[in-house]
């Protein structure tokens, strides 16, 4: 068994662990007018912060991890719908050989 | 107490202000970015106001004009602008801010108190994105010399 495989099937037994504690879910991945694909992932918030002066701005920093054995090569602009909401994909922030982080915004 | 006239420092923001909320579009301004403009920054929420704008007092410090009274100050005032945006038109948007704000300022000399010098740009610069924020946003600065009233 590669790493890759080694690694997918880690995040599989995971994924379906936390799946059926209910923080961890599946959504469509879409890009553009593509085909949607059924994709695992992990959806993680925190608070963040545009600006470092006086009238800073408060938002989130909201983290999706997609399943890279679902959508092998998630693109920019492309959208994860998840429980109803639909997330845009911004910024990819890590990458290992089973999961893609992206930063993602509403809408 | 006396009733003290305002510090010349705060008359000079306030004249910025209003310079700035002239910018409405229905006054031939790309933006509306005077619909929102504060003296008193705080934490903006993200709620779906399109535009804030807030101005402020920065850095004080010795003119660098000789012809300035001994009491002169130079004030540096700092516009923080931010807009709530789209991914892909973001930029466009913040430079049709920036354009806004310099038509607000230019031949407003008279919008400024007596012993307040007409505010001269400094610079102005992009405030470093927050990649799960929709918002993009400048610093630009003015610089004004300012000096007591007689009395």
């Amino acid at each position: 068994m590669s790493q890759q495989d080694a690694l997918r099937a880690m995040d599989a037994v995971i994924h379906s662990a936390m799946t059926a504690a209910g923080v961890a879910g599946s959504g469509q991945y879409q890009l553009g007018t593509g085909a949607d694909l059924p994709c695992r992932c992990y959806f993680d918030e925190s608070q963040q912060e545009f600006g470092e002066d006086l009238a800073p701005v408060a938002g989130a920093k909201r983290l999706l991890s997609i399943f890279l054995a679902d959508v092998p090569n998630p693109q920019r602009l492309a959208t994860v719908t998840l429980d109803g909401d639909v997330w845009t994909l911004k910024k990819q922030v890590a990458i290992d050989q089973s999961l893609a982080q992206w930063v993602v915004t509403n809408g | 107490m006396a009733d003290l006239p305002k510090p010349q420092s705060w008359l000079a923001v306030q004249a910025m202000v209003a310079c700035m909320q002239q910018i409405r579009s229905a006054d031939g301004y790309r933006t509306d970015a005077g619909a929102n403009v504060t003296d008193e920054p705080a934490q903006v929420p993200d709620d779906g106001t399109p535009i804030v704008l807030a101005v402020v007092l920065d850095t004080r410090s010795r003119p660098t004009d000789p012809g300035a009274p001994r009491t002169a100050k130079s004030a540096s005032i700092a516009l923080l602008v931010k807009l709530s945006c789209g991914i892909t038109d973001a930029q466009q948007v913040l430079h049709e801010v920036l354009d806004d704000i310099d038509k607000a300022i230019d031949g407003k000399a008279i919008a400024f108190p007596e012993n307040i010098t007409y505010p001269r740009f400094a610079s102005s610069q992009q405030i470093p994105a927050a990649d799960g924020v929709n918002w993009i946003g400048a610093e630009i600065r003015y610089d004004c010399t300012y000096w007591p009233l007689k009395r």
